[in-house]
């Protein structure tokens, strides 16, 4: 308990605690008795009696005996009592952040040390989460988004093929069939890609590219999604082809880029030449059900026909373009769905088959049906390793955040034991030391949440749009729980371990800590600071794990960039025509093609051009069917190959190499014999060792068709994954009436296919001024584009690693100049011992390092755990890949000596009569 | 001779501003200094000294008296002694002010 007797003055300066918990009306009465005693006294001394006196003394108080005067006084006492302990308090909490602010001025280095530590903890762990959160948690904004089923190849949200019907995605006629039979679901839509949309929302206005999607007329029903303004899709949008010409546009589009005015409802905007008035707009937050592109446009799959006149007929079994959404009924289970749909799809595929063979192949088709809950999302399947991993090292440096914010409170908290035990045998309460503590951390808590909260902001949304399209990342939301969460845990740690130091001191003997101010001969080690000294082994293990993935991860990476493409990757520059648009087909579509070969073929620096179909790098792929005599597959998935409708000379103009026999040429043309070119893997896979060159293949029952060349696999679509099977026709052997959707133009340079974008612009534009240009770029950025999110990967992992070894290395420097702050007197007794400055570097040193060897015998297995879960993001890299593992410690080690070479240097240089001093 | 109305206030602040005091040696002092010409009502003195801590004019604590009694000390605290320096002034100029109105009556007459 404080002693009363101390001066106010010297209370304050000490910061113990105010005399409080007095009874002021006590202390009013108290001092009215030692008035009136004085008063009587007085008197006595003057000559009266005590008796009178007193009367006397009483009645001057105000004759009653005073009891008016004692309410009065009793009144003010306790109003003053509680005015002055409020204030007390707030000026209290005050001097508390005053003293904290002070106290992190004068230690700047680990003040800043521990707010950023926590900031970064704070900041990356919400962005990541948040990433998770928008791209893989979050649900659809609709009711009882759990009862909604997807069916249909989900990564192919803009799939379109015409090679026949598929059991992934669907044909109008198909999408009918099956939700005609449907049971299980309450009611079943389609969507399908809308291509670009060529919208204008005035008529005379700019021409603008939303993202609109084919939605059948129950789409919105089925999702539980209503108009706040306006009307959604009704029944009779399912009219007549064409005979609904009107669309329902979203809340984002509608404030956007209509200004969010009330008029818009009966509104015409103008999409790819046809006019459509707007009947309505969804409820805000609603982007259709496609995670990462958020939907503009809703347009009736009936008004396809009429937006692109020159699509494949719309009612063809073959024209595979939706995927499709269904809401389970009462009672109806995820498992029954998958089961009724793979039935019902497959009977409808076999019914309508052409031939017993195709019928065949229907039978045990797979059928994907997933749950819907959370909208369509090809992000989240290619990413969810990646997000993964992303978590688990944020995990891991959340952990080593708060190791070495126990380190650094810690270490500071041990050398404050003796101003600790100061304040308490100056009356000091623990109460008090604890607030003080308490604020200390709080004030380092606030800061590093602050910043965190800065760098998550940041952070999340450059991370969406990094791992989305560019407008899903204006939608992220923070991760509030998993803030708050982080927050609360790292602050947590903060505050706990500051609070050390008052309990230390106030463990009942004032007296220890005070003298072990000067007492430290011999190793104070283990019993002093044990927790300290098993944090930093445990942060070393921790940050060689999180420095072995990035090393491991950035090789992966490094051996997919410079693998072999097979093709001049740095020298071709690619073009997206879309001769669709123009109707374009057939012979004019081969007469085209010749002519910008022709004319961009004379452009100074092009070496060769040529085209294909899907192209290179483009997203875009083909595969069929093929029946191979004298090969039996296991299942019909081997019967499947990739292929590509490709311009003459294609192979040898993009680079590839020709293994045996011809590339396709000018002699391969529609009234010859049809031809293909494969490459080396399947050429393995279907003809094992013999030679291919000859053989014959069929894609039509009814065409034979001959191998004529074999090539080395060319990486042409993604540098991932084993190579695919993959074959190369004549464009024009399969050219038909029916538009191709694309054409891609391959031109080989001469030096930088950057230079000559603008001269390939200009030579397309010349053969055709109308011609769609959709994208020209070297293939290169194409390449790097395609493994963006393995890049983006690599780089956070390598933040994570030199977040930790930063960590780690302040964590150690912190143990280690505690340390030898503690020894002085040790170190120069063995100065003057006559130990030389080498023996006293090395004793330190060797100190330090074997704590940093302890973490690193513990982490290395670690690591080899760690790199077992990362095994399906390192592209063939061992998981034990010792480069990676001798890097990480390499790394680890020289940054770990440095850190703790600079006490020991300093604990060296320590002057034995200094050291002897600090004895006293 | 009683007080004029509003000037206890400032007389007990004058009494502090030369040492901390308990409440009976300020009526003390006051008579001592008045040559008992004032007389200080204890009952009006308590409550102004309670008054004043109230508004943190004064502050207390208790202590010893010479002859060995508890009593409670009040002190000045800073914005007391600005409290005194401007009634002080205030009050002078009042009486200036009287002094000078009364004399010119008494000439007049």
């Amino acid at each position: 308990m404080a002693d009363p007797r101390l001066p106010a003055r010297v209370r304050r300066l000490f910061r113990l605690d105010a005399e409080r918990g007095r009874d002021a009306q006590a202390d009013a009465d108290d001092e009215l008795s030692s008035f009136l005693e004085a008063r009587s006294d007085d008197l006595v001394a003057r000559g009266m009696t005590r008796d009178d006196a007193r009367a006397e003394a009483l009645r001057r108080l105000g004759n009653a005996p005073g009891e008016v005067l004692r309410d009065r006084l009793r009144r003010s006492a306790a109003r003053r009592e509680r005015r002055l302990g409020i204030r007390e308090q707030f000026e209290a909490v005050l001097q508390d952040i005053r003293i904290g602010v002070r106290r992190l001025l004068r230690e700047p280095v680990i003040g800043a040390v521990a707010v950023l530590t926590l900031a970064m903890g704070v900041g990356t762990n919400t962005a990541i989460f948040t990433v998770v959160d928008n791209v893989l948690l979050r649900p659809l904004p609709v009711p009882r988004p759990n009862e909604l089923v997807a069916i249909g190849k989900l990564t192919a949200v803009d799939g379109h093929t015409t090679g026949g019907p598929r059991p992934d995605l669907f044909s109008v006629p198909l999408y009918r069939d099956v939700r005609d039979r449907a049971r299980t679901v309450s009611a079943l839509a389609a969507s399908g890609t809308a291509g670009r949309l060529d919208v204008r929302l005035t008529t005379a206005g700019e021409f603008e590219h939303p993202n609109g999607r084919f939605v059948s007329d129950n789409y919105f029903d089925v999702l539980g999604v209503r108009a706040q303004r306006g009307r959604i899709f009704g029944r009779p949008e399912g009219g007549a082809a064409g005979s609904s010409p009107v669309a329902v546009i979203s809340d984002a589009y509608w404030r956007n880029r209509l200004n969010g005015t009330g008029d818009v409802i009966g509104r015409d905007i103008t999409v790819d030449g046809v006019k459509l008035t707007v009947v309505g707009v969804t409820q805000p937050g609603f982007t259709g059900d496609i995670v990462e592109r958020p939907t503009d446009i809703w347009v009736p799959i009936e008004m396809r026909p009429a937006l692109e006149p020159h699509a494949p007929p719309m009612m063809d079994r073959g024209t595979c373009w939706l995927l499709l959404v269904g809401r389970l009924g009462p009672g109806a289970t995820l498992a029954q769905a998958r089961a009724e749909f793979t039935s019902l799809v497959r009977t409808a595929l076999v019914s309508n088959a052409s031939s017993p063979d195709e019928a065949a192949r229907y039978v045990h088709a797979p059928v994907d049906v997933v749950s819907g809950a959370q909208g369509i999302s090809w992000v989240r399947r290619s990413f969810r390793p990646a997000l993964m991993t992303l978590q688990v090292g944020v995990g891991v440096l959340l952990l080593i955040v708060c190791l070495n914010l126990a380190n650094l409170v810690l270490a500071r908290a041990v050398a404050r034991g003796p101003e600790m035990s100061l304040r308490m045998a100056l009356g000091a309460g623990r109460g008090r030391l604890v607030r003080q503590l308490a604020t200390e951390s709080a004030l380092v808590g606030a800061l590093g949440a602050t910043l965190g909260l800065a760098a998550a902001w940041w952070g999340s949304r450059a991370l969406v749009s990094a791992a989305t399209a560019d407008s899903a990342a204006a939608a992220a939301r923070i991760s509030w729980p998993v803030m708050v969460f982080t927050i609360a845990i790292a602050v947590g740690a903060t505050m706990c371990f500051g609070l050390v130091p008052a309990f230390q001191a106030s463990r009942g003997d004032v007296a220890s800590p005070m003298r072990s101010l000067g007492r430290t001969v011999g190793r104070s080690r283990g019993n002093r600071v044990p927790i300290g000294r098993l944090l930093v082994p445990l942060q070393v293990a921790m940050s060689l794990v999180l420095l072995t993935g990035a090393a491991l991860l950035s090789r992966g990476l490094r051996r997919v960039e410079t693998q072999r493409m097979g093709l001049d990757r740095d020298h071709l520059l690619v073009a997206d025509v879309d001769p669709a648009r123009l109707g374009i087909t057939g012979q004019a579509f081969l007469t085209l093609g010749d002519q910008l070969i022709a004319r961009i073929g004379s452009l100074p620096g092009a070496r060769s051009v040529t085209y294909s179909e899907n192209g290179l790098f483009s997203g875009r792929d083909g595969d069929a069917f093929v029946a191979v005599p004298g090969f039996t597959g296991r299942t019909s998935a081997d019967s499947l190959i990739n292929y590509d409708l490709v311009g003459p000379g294609h192979l040898r103009r993009i680079g590839a190499t020709l293994l045996r026999g011809r590339d396709l040429d000018e002699r391969d043309g529609p009234a010859q014999p049809s031809v293909i070119v494969i490459n080396e893997t399947a050429a393995r896979f279907y003809f094992g060792g013999t030679d291919a060159v000859g053989k014959v293949v069929y894609f039509d029952p009814k065409v034979p068709s001959t191998v004529v060349g074999v090539i080395a696999d060319v990486r042409d679509h993604s540098l991932g994954g084993p190579p695919a099977r993959r074959a190369y026709t004549p464009y024009a052997q399969q050219i038909t009436d029916a538009p191709h959707p694309s054409m891609s133009l391959e031109v080989r340079t001469r030096g930088d296919p950057a230079l000559r974008v603008s001269a390939v612009r200009a030579a397309i534009a010349s053969v055709d001024p109308e011609l769609p240009i959709v994208a020209v770029e070297p293939l290169s950025v194409r390449v790097r584009e395609s493994i963006r999110q393995d890049r983006l990967l690599v780089s956070l992992s390598f933040g994570f690693g030199i977040a930790a070894l930063l960590l780690a290395a302040v964590g150690l420097y912190g143990v280690m100049s505690y340390a030898v702050t503690r020894r002085t007197g040790e170190i120069g007794l063995r100065s003057a011992l006559g130990a030389s400055r080498g023996d006293l570097l090395r004793l330190v040193l060797g100190d330090g390092l074997r704590m940093v060897a302890l973490g690193i015998v513990v982490g290395v297995p670690a690591t080899w755990l760690a790199a077992r879960a990362l095994q399906s993001q390192l592209h063939d890299v061992p998981a034990t890949d010792p480069v990676s593992v001798v890097v990480a410690v390499g790394v680890l080690v020289a940054c770990a000596t440095v850190a703790v070479w600079v006490p020991a240097w300093r604990a060296s240089r320590v002057a034995p009569a200094v050291a002897l001093a600090s004895e006293r | 001779m009683a007080l004029v109305k509003g000037t206890l206030d400032v007389l007990v602040l004058k009494t502090l501003s030369w040492t901390p005091m308990h409440a009976f040696e300020i009526a003390k002092w006051l008579e001592e200094r008045s040559g008992g010409r004032l007389s200080v009502e204890d009952a009006a003195l308590m409550q102004a000294l309670h008054r004043m801590e109230e508004r943190h004019l004064l502050e207390a604590e208790w202590g010893q008296t010479e002859n060995g009694r508890r009593a409670r000390y009040y002190r000045l605290t800073a914005a007391g002694r600005a409290h005194l320096r401007a009634e002080t002034k205030r009050l002078s100029e009042y009486v200036d002010a009287l002094t000078s109105v009364l004399n010119s009556r008494t000439s007049n007459a």
